[in-house]
């Protein structure tokens, strides 16, 4: 019979080395295909590769692609786990004050933003996923708060 | 447009998932994302 862990279970240095591998790896793999790819042709399948590495790509390279990756879940039959992900990385962008948008454009992009979570909320629904609109509504209320104070 | 099929990569599983654009999205959604952000899109390489 196992004994229960007296004290919390920590992460051993091998473990740490594998993860850190694991992003290193991920890394890798996103800058060799973007090496391969310039922004003039930057397209949908640029963009659903994107996707699938938010987690190693910069706040610049997902801004710059997030209108596409916005198209490719707008435009999907099914609800995939990156949609998730990004409508995380929106929230928390904003909640913990990752993102200094241009003031001059800030109100529009909220607006845009706002106008996004709307739509993929209505989408989750018609699709069947009933956890994602909860997270797709509090970040549509953070964005809208900053729509309200650029306005 | 044409369906159009992509590949997004799900990092729990680490498999590619094969997603369908076939869905009807609001034109002037996608118009007024393009328009809002082009300010934030990266040039060259």
């Amino acid at each position: 019979m196992m004994e229960p862990p007296d004290g919390p279970q920590l992460l051993t240095l091998e473990a740490c080395r594998d993860y850190a591998d694991d992003f290193a790896y991920d890394d890798q793999q996103c800058r060799l295909r973007l090496s391969q790819r310039s922004w003039e042709e930057f397209d949908l399948s640029d963009a659903a590769f994107l996707l699938g590495y938010l987690h190693v790509v910069s706040l610049e390279v997902r801004y710059s692609a997030f209108p596409y990756m916005v198209e490719v879940m707008l435009r999907s039959k099914d609800w995939v786990m990156a949609f998730d992900d990004l409508v995380s990385r929106l929230r928390d962008d904003l909640r913990d004050s990752r993102i200094d948008l241009p003031l001059a454009h800030r109100f529009g992009m909220a607006q845009a933003v706002v106008a996004f979570l709307e739509a993929a909320s209505q989408q989750a629904e018609s699709l069947g996923i009933y956890e994602s609109p909860t997270v797709i509504a509090r970040t549509a209320k953070l964005w809208k708060g900053l729509a309200t104070v650029s306005r | 447009m044409a369906a159009k099929v992509v590949e997004i990569r799900n990092i729990v599983e680490g498999k590619l998932e094969r997603v369908e654009l076939s869905r009807e999205a609001a034109a002037h959604l996608i118009s007024a994302m393009n328009a809002a952000f082009a300010p934030m899109k990266l040039t060259g390489q």
